[in-house]
Formats: C-alpha cells, sequence, structure tokens
C-alpha cells in the first residue's frame, strides 16, 4: 500500500493539474524532450546502421566472406583450388572453396540494346543476370542474351591473335543482388561456361571461401592466410597465395561509416544530455512546488526515506515515460519511413537505392534504460534537497 | 500525561543575528483536555506547536508524547509517532491541491499502511461527521474555506490520535464559519476523548475550551 502512495504522490506531483498547469506544462515538456532525445538517437542508429547492413548484405550476398587471391592478378587455375581445397579441409570454420572466374565483357539482349556486363562464372549457379542490366537490354527470365568476349587468344600463322567469342545463352532468372553496381553490370553464370565464353578451360581469376554458420569471417581468413604461408614458406617457396575476408575491400568504407556514426551519436546524445538538463530542472520545480505538501505528509507521519522516494519516483516517472514514449515513436517512426516515405538513394553514388531503417532492438532498450538510469541519478538532488528541508520550515514559510 | 513538554528553547537565525523564540516554555496536557495557547503575533505560538508536533526540534528540553521521549527518537519511530499519535490542524487548512478531501483525509491512514478499504471507510465515516460527505470527491480548490478546515480538522484526526494541535484552526474563516469549526472542535474533543492544543487569537474559541495559557516573550504563563 505504501508503495502505490508514493506512486501515486509521485504522479500527481508531476501530473499537478489542481491549482496549476505549469507543471503539467513544464512535466509534458521535460518529457518531450527526453522522448525526442532517445527517439532521435535510436532513429540514427537504425538508419547508419540500416544503410551498413545493406551494404554489407550486398556485397556478402554476391561475393564468397573468403576471397582468396595471388597478389599481382596473375591468374589462378583448377591445380591451385586444389591446394587451397586441401589446406582449407584442416580448417574446421570454412566449409567450401570455390573456383571464380570474372572478366568483363559485352552483352546484348532486346534487338539494339547493348551494354558493358561484368560476367562472373562460379560452379553450381544458374544463369542470372543483375535487374538493372536486364532492364536495360529489355530482357527477362527465358530470354535470349548474347555475350560477346574478345578475351580469347588463338595462335596461328599470323601470330597471337584475338579471337572474339559470342555465347549465346537463355536467362534463367533476373536478380536483385542488393548492390546497384552488381544489378547494373553483373551477369552469374555457371563456371564453365564462363570459361567457354572467355576460351579459358582451365583459368580462375580468384578463390571464394565461405564460413560454417556463425563462424567470424575474418577468423577463418587469418587461419587460412597463416596455412597457406606456411604451406608455401615451409616447402621453401615464396608466397603464393593470400586470403583476406571479402569485407576488407572496402574496410575504409565501414570505417569512415564507423566515424560517421560516432560523431552523429556524440551529437545526438548531446540533444538528449540538453533534455536530462532540462528535466533536472523541472524536477527542482515540482520539488519546490511541493516542498509545503511535504511537510504536511511529513508532519502526517511520512519518513524521510518515503519523500526521498518519492523524489526519485518523480524523475522515474518522467524519465521512464520520456523514454517509453521515444522508444514507441523511434519504432513507429522507422516502421512508417520503411513503409510509406521510403528513403529514396541515388544508387550509383550509395549502392542501393532506398536507404533501410532497421530498428536495433538491443541498443533502443539500451538507450532507453541509461535515459530512465540518468533520469533517476539527477533526481537524487532534488530528493536530498527534500530531505534537508525540516517540515516546519516548509509549512511556516508557505 | 498526554504531552509533556519541558524547558523548551527555540531560536532562528545564525548564532550571530539568532532570535529566541522560546525561552524555556513548559506545558502539559492531560487526556480530553482541550487548551488554548495564546499570544500576540509573533510570539512563538506556531514554533511552540511545531516543536510539540515534533517538526521543529528545539535547541534545547523536552517533548514527551504519551511518556515517549519525541526528539530522542530515531526519525523513522518519530514520523510513526507523529502518523499514530499526533495531529495537525493548520491555518491554512494545507490540504494536499492534487487530491480529493476523501483522499486528504485518507491520508494518514495510507501512510500508516493500511489497505485503501479500510481508509475510504474512515475518511467517509469522518467525512460524514463533519458534514461535507457530500463534498468527498471535490478538491480543495473547489470548496469554500470552512469546508477545507473540516476536511482538515477530519484529516487530523482520522488515525484517532492522542492529541492533535491546531495552528489557529479558525484564523482564516469568517465568524459564522469559525464558531461552526469551533464547535465542531469541542465537539470532537469529548467525543474521543482527545485532546487538543489550540494556538488562537480568538478569544471566542479561547472561552470554550477547558484551559488557556499565555505565551510571552518565548514563556507560557497560566491564565
Amino acid at each position: 500500500m505504501k508503495q502505490k502512495l508514493l506512486w501515486a504522490l509521485a504522479r500527481r506531483h508531476v501530473w499537478s493539474n489542481a491549482n496549476s498547469t505549469v507543471v503539467r506544462m513544464v512535466s509534458i515538456l521535460s518529457m518531450a524532450g527526453i522522448a525526442i532525445g532517445v527517439t532521435s538517437l535510436i532513429i540514427l542508429q537504425a538508419f547508419m546502421g540500416g544503410f551498413t547492413e545493406a551494404i554489407t548484405t550486398g556485397l556478402t550476398k554476391m561475393n564468397p566472406p573468403l576471397h582468396i587471391y595471388v597478389p599481382g592478378g596473375t591468374y589462378m587455375d583448377d591445380f591451385d583450388l586444389g591446394v587451397v581445397q586441401s589446406i582449407a579441409d584442416e580448417i574446421p570454420q570454412i566449409s567450401v572453396i570455390q573456383g571464380i572466374l570474372e572478366k568483363p565483357a559485352v552483352v546484348s539482349g532486346a534487338p539494339g540494346t547493348v551494354s558493358g556486363a561484368m560476367v562472373r562464372g562460379v560452379t553450381g549457379t544458374e544463369l542470372i543476370i543483375g535487374k538493372d542490366i536486364a532492364r536495360e537490354l529489355g530482357v527477362t527470365a527465358g530470354d535470349e542474351i548474347r555475350i560477346a568476349s574478345t578475351a580469347g587468344v588463338e595462335i596461328s600463322g599470323m601470330g597471337r591473335v584475338l579471337v572474339d567469342t559470342i555465347a549465346t545463352l537463355i536467362i534463367d532468372s533476373v536478380g536483385d543482388f542488393g548492390i546497384e553496381e552488381y544489378n547494373s553490370s553483373l551477369i552469374v553464370v555457371p563456371l564453365n561456361t564462363a570459361r567457354g565464353i572467355f576460351r579459358a578451360p582451365d583459368q580462375l581469376t580468384s578463390l571464394g571461401g565461405y564460413v560454417n554458420t556463425g563462424e567470424d569471417p575474418v577468423e577463418a581468413a587469418e587461419l587460412l592466410n597463416s596455412a597457406l604461408y606456411q604451406e608455401y614458406v615451409g616447402g621453401g617457396w615464396p608466397v603464393y597465395m593470400s586470403c583476406i575476408p571479402y569485407l576488407s575491400f572496402h574496410g575504409n568504407l565501414f570505417k569512415a561509416l564507423g566515424l560517421e556514426r560516432i560523431a552523429m551519436t556524440i551529437v545526438l546524445a548531446l540533444i538528449t544530455v540538453v533534455a536530462l538538463l532540462n528535466l533536472s530542472s523541472a524536477l527542482t520545480m515540482i520539488a519546490m512546488e511541493h516542498r509545503r505538501d511535504i511537510g504536511v505528509m511529513r508532519a502526517m507521519g511520512l519518513t524521510p526515506n518515503a519523500v526521498f522516494s518519492v523524489s526519485l519516483l518523480r524523475g522515474l516517472l518522467l524519465g521512464g515515460t520520456g523514454a517509453g514514449f521515444g522508444f514507441i515513436f523511434s519504432w513507429i517512426s522507422i516502421f512508417v519511413v520503411n513503409r510509406y516515405f521510403p528513403i529514396k538513394l541515388d544508387g550509383t553514388v550509395y549502392w542501393i537505392d532506398v536507404l533501410p531503417g532497421v530498428f536495433p532492438l538491443t541498443t533502443a532498450l539500451i538507450v532507453t534504460f541509461a535515459t530512465i538510469f540518468v533520469c533517476v541519478v539527477i533526481s537524487i538532488f532534488p530528493a536530498i534537497s527534500a530531505l534537508s528541508s525540516s517540515p516546519s520550515k516548509a509549512l511556516r514559510y508557505e | 500525561m498526554v504531552l509533556s513538554a519541558n524547558d523548551i528553547h527555540c531560536s532562528y537565525g545564525s548564532s550571530d543575528a539568532s532570535i529566541k523564540v522560546l525561552k524555556g516554555a513548559s506545558i502539559s496536557i492531560k487526556t480530553g483536555e482541550v487548551v488554548a495557547v495564546m499570544g500576540p503575533s509573533g510570539s512563538g505560538k506556531s514554533t511552540l506547536l511545531h516543536a510539540l508536533g515534533l517538526l521543529e526540534r528545539p535547541c534545547k528540553g523536552k517533548v514527551l508524547i504519551c511518556g515517549e521521549d519525541g526528539w530522542g527518537l530515531s526519525s523513522r519511530r518519530r514520523a510513526e509517532l507523529r502518523n499514530r499519535k499526533i495531529g495537525f490542524v493548520f491555518q491554512f487548512h494545507h490540504l494536499l491541491e492534487e487530491f480529493t478531501l476523501k483522499e486528504n483525509v485518507m491520508m494518514p491512514c495510507l501512510i500508516a499502511g493500511e489497505t485503501s478499504e479500510e481508509a475510504t471507510q474512515k475518511a467517509e465515516s469522518l467525512l460524514e461527521r463533519v458534514g461535507i460527505i457530500h463534498r468527498s470527491s471535490h478538491f480543495p480548490s473547489t470548496v469554500s474555506g470552512g469546508e477545507r478546515q473540516r476536511a482538515a480538522i477530519a484529516r487530523a484526526i482520522i488515525m484517532k490520535p492522542e492529541i492533535v494541535l491546531a495552528d489557529e484552526p479558525t484564523g482564516n474563516l469568517d465568524s459564522k464559519t469559525s464558531l461552526e469549526v469551533e464547535k465542531l472542535i469541542m465537539e470532537l474533543a469529548e467525543e474521543g476523548n482527545r485532546s487538543f492544543l489550540l494556538a488562537t487569537h480568538s478569544h471566542d474559541l479561547a472561552g470554550a475550551v477547558h484551559r488557556k495559557v499565555f505565551l510571552n516573550s518565548g514563556i507560557i504563563k497560566k491564565s
């Protein structure tokens, strides 16, 4: 009952409508400040995180997480693939190693259309064409495309000559690869088809490695790279192949995004700090406004601890309501923006066409509870002030 | 003795510019006795009541409430003593503006840890007794001064305290309402065999009590 009474006192104090609308207005403004601070912090994390996640997903969707290559750009072959496969078999984190042959080509689709494309040959795939290049070529699943390559080389009586290859292929599906750059230029074909187009029967441009579910690609890449190093150095050979996590190709981009996120988080956290300072003055004002009431309550037998609790509960109530509203508003805002007002981006600049907001539940909960905690902490000062004032003084000077 | 205070000294301000308000005031009140403390404004009547009611710690002196040394107790125990043994009525009623009259009257019971149902029952019965049951769901700002003071009196006696300390209970009321409140106080004192210590300027009220004392120059003088 006593707890219920303390909550009732705190609630009535912050929502006071008896003799003054000022207290209620101050409470509403303080809560609004906290709600805006929390909302802006969560929304920032949602869209910055959404952007990073969309790019990461786009990159990892189309590229194996481990990239094995020959420094200097020399081609690899099936023997190299076999070497890496045998080494990777000893590393439990790695599931599969596959060969990749990727080269530029010219593609045509509907009559009168032509476009440059990147043809990627991998094992175990069908022919998938990026949605934007498919649109540009006026083709869809089941249509024919012609891929022309000048990569073939033949020795003849005239010496080494480049030979054109034109392959006519049927599109199995049109794919959304997640990133505009891939959608507008990538065509994925079976490895043997690619080798036919480029007249390179044994050639590979790189190897890709996949990790088992839940494994860290960075750790797996380090293990494989170290094993490759040992293989060559141990055999008295110069290091030939290296392995890096694919995303490290874009390490600088992710570092820049991370830095921007930190900077914006600090700016928005400062807005929340301003809201908390505003709450602090509101709590002090509410405490002063109810000084006499606290004196009366003490005369009726309220203990000093209970007075202290009421002051803390005021902070908890205002901060909790504000932060709670902020949590809900941010969720609603992200949902509404994603659903009804998607933020369009120029895919040629940002890689993705739409900025996705991904509600960061863990971050949102941390922001909300941290704000509530700080609200309670800043209500300690008015609470101590209420304790130190004698009931007699509060009653006499009102 | 319900209340006994001996050699109470109170002063305000820093040591350099200290004002001595009470200079050895002593008073004793028996069960069921209604005593009026009279004296000019600024004579220290409110300070005396606050010291006796365990709201203002005196510089010197002892206050015994039902035999217990009020100022020798822990703050928690002192709060409990105020809740159970002492009732307060203030000149400006000091009702909590955010609560209805009924909720105001219920407050001491809720502080004591009684259930809402028990407190409601007691409050309604007292509001009925003081004649303002029809105003029970009204907020203090929407009722008259007399009704507020009746609610304040009901609040002061809901815990059936041994003594009620009333600081100019009629000081802010018109003469007709004052008379009604005075009558109510005397009736309640008689009904519950309850002691009242009233600080007042009102000769009408002082005329109705069992005993009058005068506070002058910080010392209590008998009538």
